[in-house]
């Protein structure tokens, strides 16, 4: 049985919780979808955010009876005025913002000598800049309330080659971990814990839409057993791995961790053999 | 939550004396709240019989007795004894640690290979007892409770302590991957400043028994104000321990609000 059956114990009953990128890139359990989901089974109000709005309609689907605490709403992290508008409108509305989980980003193949200067920065904006954007504007609302936790996704690519070159990935997922940690800290007193997990090669979506394209010419078994080989639990990992590990930072029994990270991936970066 | 209905949790230095909650306390505490059925010791047999007394009070099934687990006899007396009153074990908290004050010039051999032995050999012979039975099982969970002193200097000279919890960290990584094949998972909590009852023993051997001065200086190292306490502790091992975590092996939750990124 998966842990999700489990759900239902009220763990963020109460909480309004602001996610962007809940929407995924196919059909399944991304990482943000099975956040969103999760987090209403806990009883959170889930403001799920996404650029796409095709992307959105699956997540209240997989909500099954919670989907009436999940409301969507379109918007581009990458426009800052446009994350402001939002964060805007769900104040006004709910009155508060508990939980932010930057989810958004995604990786484009490439080292240093391949990945093109626009490229580079693309990847920067994507998966670095957004999360800066999106805690700009909330982070002043969680201090005025008194508390706040912060979940951002980053990914093993933060800390470890990971099998393929993505070097702009891989620098921007560092400094989302190392933004969780200043500002961890800067914010301690004020009550907001700001934390980041890392999932490893998980089977999301990502794989069957981009990765497998990428590095293994579109075959996707051959992509995933590839990874299996360098993942040293029996079992393939998915989005709601990644969402229970988010459930548990955001939620109150992580009351005193802050700047610091949760690695998600089968034992894979305890291991160089 | 995460309910651990039907599960066995075996929980090392589970004792506190009188009404407080240390780590090992809670952890019985909550483990036994999420449904587990708990097998706790202690060296200090007194210490192990309140806490369960508590536990029972609150509506949990425990069971304990006292055992030294630097001795590799008595944790495999330990480990027959769990197996015999649920017949499994499904969870190991390796909880059993001292400080001792002290560094290379001062600290002597005797009280270096001591600390050594209470804060990382412990956790190595229940690992070495218990994982057979997991394997056999299909799987298990094991937390062991490092420190940041394992990370970082913290404060105050206790370098045994320090070194045996960094290696604790490391065993705790590398059986991970030896392991994973068996379904058995290993992870390390790692504490930070923490208000238990402890404390008042740490102000005794390190402030010259000034509990207040101690108290207010340690809350005010950590950088979301405060110390955090037994029950953060438990819950990362509670978590840990359900199937909520269960891709995730081999690593580290530091519970420690913020200190180890932060220099002073």
């Amino acid at each position: 049985m998966h842990a999700n059956e489990q759900a239902g114990a009220g763990r963020l009953a109460g909480k309004v919780a602001l996610i962007f990128g809940a929407g995924c890139v196919g059909s399944g359990w991304g990482n943000g979808r099975a956040i969103a989901v999760r987090f209403a089974q806990e009883g959170a109000t889930v403001v799920a955010v996404d650029k796409r709005p095709e992307s959105l309609p699956e997540t209240l689907e997989l909500a099954g009876d919670c989907r009436s605490r999940i409301e969507t709403h379109i918007c581009d992290v990458g426009d800052a005025a446009e994350v402001a508008r939002l964060v805007d409108v769900v104040l006004r509305r709910h009155g508060r913002v508990d939980i932010l989980v930057n989810n958004v980003g995604g990786p484009v193949p490439g080292g240093p000598a391949d990945l093109s200067h626009a490229d580079w920065q693309r990847q920067l904006d994507l998966n670095l800049t957004s999360v800066f954007t999106t805690c700009q504007q909330v982070l002043p609302i969680m201090e005025a309330q008194g508390a706040g936790a912060v979940v951002n996704v980053s990914s093993t690519s933060a800390i470890r080659w990971t099998g393929a070159p993505q070097v702009g990935y891989a620098a921007a997922k560092a400094g989302v971990m190392q933004f969780g940690r200043v500002a961890g800290v800067e914010y301690g007193r004020k009550g907001v814990r700001i934390n980041t997990v890392l999932p490893g090669q998980l089977h999301t979506p990502l794989v069957d839409a981009f990765l497998a394209g990428q590095q293994t010419e579109g075959d996707v078994e051959a992509l995933l057993a590839r990874r299996r080989r360098r993942i040293p639990l029996p079992l393939s990992g998915d989005g709601r791995d990644t969402a229970n590990a988010v459930l548990f930072l955001a939620s109150d029994e992580a009351r005193f961790i802050t700047g610091t990270e949760l690695v998600v991936d089968g034992g894979m970066s305890a291991r160089c053999d | 939550m995460f309910r651990l209905d039907g599960k066995v949790a075996l929980v090392t230095g589970c004792g506190t004396l009188g009404e407080g909650w240390g780590n090992g306390k809670a952890a019985a505490a909550v483990l036994a709240r999420q449904g587990a059925a708990i097998y706790g010791c202690d060296l200090n047999l007194d210490a192990a019989r309140q806490s369960a007394a508590a536990v029972t009070a609150e509506g949990g099934k425990i069971a304990v007795r006292q055992c030294d687990v630097t001795d590799g006899g008595q944790v495999a007396d330990l480990v027959q004894a769990c197996i015999d009153t649920y017949g499994r074990i499904d969870i190991l908290v390796n909880n059993v640690g001292r400080s001792e004050p002290g560094d290379p010039v001062s600290m002597s051999e005797d009280l270096w290979n001591d600390q050594i032995q209470v804060n990382l050999t412990s956790a190595f012979l229940c690992c070495k007892h218990v994982i057979p039975l997991m394997k056999r099982a299909g799987g298990g969970s094991i937390i062991n409770i490092s420190s940041i002193a394992g990370l970082r200097y913290a404060g105050k000279p206790q370098v045994g302590y320090a070194a045996a919890k960094a290696a604790l960290m490391q065993m705790t990584a590398t059986t991970a991957v030896i392991h994973a094949a068996d379904g058995v998972r290993l992870n390390s909590v790692v504490p930070g400043l923490m208000f238990t009852p402890l404390v008042e023993r740490l102000a005794q051997k390190y402030a010259q028994g000034d509990y207040e001065g101690f108290v207010a200086h340690r809350h005010a190292q950590v950088p979301s104000g405060r110390m955090g306490d037994a029950w953060d502790v438990a819950h990362a091992v509670a978590f840990l321990a359900s199937d909520e975590s269960r891709y995730i092996t081999g690593q580290q939750i530091v519970v420690d609000g913020g200190i180890t990124m932060a220099t002073r």
